[in-house]
């Protein structure tokens, strides 16, 4: 990076303030995990969850029967992966609203999750095995059919060699509209696994492993540090295209890399636990309210509480009608719009 | 470009919790755990634990006993169950049919048949969660084809778990209904009714062995006229009572129809799965709908609300759907 672009980015951007939320966020996200690994439809006491989870990680291996199945095979896997997903939407959320610089920006905005829903509907009408444990044909077909949106709208946004920010939007909106269309067909045309194309499709936890986890990580670790490490070029790129490329960004490359890293990682997520809405958008505007605008502050707070937001959402979902439970989007959508109002009325009084 | 230090610190400390993650993953994943690879045909066995007191005195069948699900999985019983979850409505017809009632502990909330069902402890039916099932400690977990996609997890878990899609016709039920009293040590039972059962379809099958141009139904689903097609058990049950159907040549499974196509069409026997306690379809709302009025059904008043719970579900009900199906179809064949 130029002289001329530290010096631009060299002032003082992150207050106190944001400091303070972001410090917070890291024993706040391990409070959570706990809590929520600590409550489910069946009760278990405390010290036992506790004397597990021990057991466990000294490497004494399980104590058997049902408690010790539920806590360590059952709740950790869960909430694990609440945490790892709700974080890579919003981290994913943030990136694409930065890159596109357009608030309503969110992961599914260039085509992800209605290729993903194609993927998973056609993997689940065919005679293939249908399996939700580990990386199963759903997963698999929901990854590659998101991945193949995400290509075919940057295709159809390309002008030579560019992407032209409100082609990339406009692309997104017809591809997402095309794989919408054609994965109703395909649930119209198999109404007796509709129903499952449809559950697929709201997105929970339910189907947690470590399986799971150990899938994703990789995938999903490497696209945070990539994120992370871009923050300083995105804080450029919002002054424009032109005065970033002044400032000695290479625009189209930032672009490209931060956006395919944020959807494949979007794409892991959904092939994993479906579509969950919300997370991805209103995340990273609550964490932009509370720490501004500066992504080098911005983004890991993003990640942190999103993690955070997921996983207490999916407890929700578990307990509001335990044992019966809810789609966590209806949790994250309940739960978090009223969060954002209050936070955009303080902000708009100039409180925080 | 410079960080600040707490920055560096926070993403250090989000790669340590990733470590941890994985770590952890690595750890709690035990031989047994090992996901089998998409497509790979699974012969897994399972067995039952087998350290608890003698089976009770009804309990006459050998053990073990080995069956194979609709999944393709052997499963083996040392002993007889005594700890079954059923998420199957059919299913838990079937078990408490041939005496293993007692030794249901949990069923999905769909499972509202015989009325002893409310005893037992409700479960989720479209993706359970598998903490609710694992503090029932069961033996045996019954699965239908709204499960299928979790069987894998269940038994990752150490459950064993019975897929039993359901049946697509009248054979499939009996054969459940056996496999059904052999797993849960009621094979007798299982057999007896089974015979039964047959011996009454052999009956039906006799009184409309006669009939060669049955009468053409229209089985309505749903007020957006939604019907049932020959892939469905609804359809297997017209077809064995030789009734000619408006959507026989549907290839999807319950097909939405115009009302032109059924006007036209002229069914001479409407059937509402749509009334009664499923909906607010009746045969005066039927006469209502416009051009309806002339559909030989309608002038004949051979309009019936059905009981869509018995016909969806198979069960050892299904027999007496069947007969009550020949008797409105068939009201002068006896």
């Amino acid at each position: 990076m130029s002289v001329r672009a530290r010096l631009v980015f060299a002032r003082p951007a992150a207050r106190p303030a944001a400091h303070l939320v972001l410090a917070a966020g890291i024993p706040v996200l391990v409070a959570a995990v706990i809590i929520a690994t600590s409550v489910g439809a069946v009760s278990i006491p405390q010290t036992t969850v506790a004397a597990t989870i021990l057991r466990h990680l000294a490497g004494q291996g399980g104590a058997g029967g049902p408690a010790d199945t539920i806590v360590w095979d059952v709740r950790l896997p869960r909430v694990l992966l609440a945490g790892m997903v709700g974080g890579t939407l919003a981290l994913s959320g943030a990136t694409y609203q930065s890159v596109f610089r357009n608030p309503l920006a969110d992961p599914y905005l260039i085509g992800v999750a209605s290729g993903a829903g194609l993927g998973a509907a056609i993997a689940i009408v065919s005679p293939l095995p249908l399996d939700y444990y580990g990386f199963g044909y759903v997963a698999l077909f929901a990854f590659v059919g998101a991945l193949a949106a995400v290509a075919l709208t940057y295709e159809l946004a390309r002008s030579g060699r560019t992407v032209p920010t409100a082609n990339h939007v406009l692309a997104g909106v017809a591809v997402s509209a095309a794989a919408t269309a054609a994965t109703t067909l395909v649930m119209m045309l198999n109404e007796a696994r509709a129903f499952v194309v449809f559950s697929w499709l709201y997105g929970d936890f339910t189907t947690s492993s470590w399986e799971k986890l150990r899938l994703a990580s990789p995938y999903v670790g490497v696209s945070w540090v990539v994120l992370l490490l871009c923050t300083h070029r995105l804080n450029a790129l919002q002054l424009g295209d032109d005065e970033a490329a002044t400032l000695g960004i290479r625009v189209e490359r930032l672009k490209i890399v931060t956006v395919v890293v944020a959807s494949l990682a979007t794409a892991v997520c959904v092939a994993l636990s479906g579509l969950i809405g919300f997370v991805g958008l209103i995340v990273p505007h609550a964490c932009r309210l509370l720490v501004g605008p500066d992504n080098r502050v911005l983004f890991p707070v993003t990640l942190l509480f999103g993690a955070t937001f997921l996983i207490l959402a999916d407890l929700g979902a578990r307990m509001v009608l335990a044992p019966q439970e809810l789609p966590v989007g209806i949790i994250t959508a309940a739960a978090g719009s009223p969060f954002f109002l209050i936070l955009l009325r303080r902000q708009r009084r100039g409180l925080p | 470009m410079r960080y600040p230090l707490f920055l560096r610190a926070t993403v250090l400390g989000v790669a340590l919790l990733l470590a941890v993650a994985l770590l952890s993953a690595a750890c709690g994943d035990g031989d047994d755990r090992e996901a089998s690879a998409p497509g790979s045909a699974t012969a897994v066995t399972v067995t039952t634990p087998s350290a608890s007191a003698s089976p009770a005195a009804s309990v006459v069948a050998a053990f073990p006993v080995s069956v194979t699900d609709s999944g393709g999985t052997t499963v083996t019983f040392t002993e007889a169950p005594k700890r079954i979850i059923s998420y199957s409505p059919g299913a838990t017809e079937v078990l408490f049919a041939v005496g293993a009632g007692g030794q249901v502990v949990g069923v999905d909330k769909f499972s509202d048949y015989p009325p002893e069902t409310s005893t037992k402890t409700r479960l989720e039916y479209s993706k359970p969660a598998p903490e609710p099932a694992l503090a029932l400690q069961p033996d045996l977990v019954i699965m239908a084809t709204r499960q299928e996609g979790q069987v894998a997890q269940f038994r990752a878990l150490g459950m064993t778990v019975l897929l039993l899609k359901e049946p697509a016709d009248l054979a499939a039920v009996l054969d459940q209904i056996r496999t059904l009293g052999k797993v849960t040590g009621h094979a007798a039972e299982g057999e007896r009714i089974a015979a039964t059962l047959e011996e009454r379809i052999d009956a039906v099958e006799k009184r409309v062995a006669g009939v060669i141009d049955g009468p053409l139904v229209f089985y309505e689903v749903s007020p957006e006229l939604h019907t049932a097609g020959p892939q469905t058990f609804i359809g297997s049950l017209l077809a064995t009572a030789k009734a000619k159907y408006v959507a026989q040549g549907a290839t999807t499974a319950f097909p939405q129809l115009s009302a032109e196509t059924i006007i036209s069409s002229n069914p001479a026997v409407i059937l509402l799965a749509d009334g009664g306690g499923s909906g607010s379809q009746s045969a005066s709302t039927v006469i209502a709908r416009p051009g309806w009025e002339g559909i030989d059904a309608v002038r004949n008043g051979r309009v019936h609300v059905i009981d869509s719970n018995l016909f969806n579900r198979p069960g050892p009900r299904v027999v007496d759907v069947l007969e009550q199906l020949v008797d409105i179809l068939y009201p002068d064949l006896q």
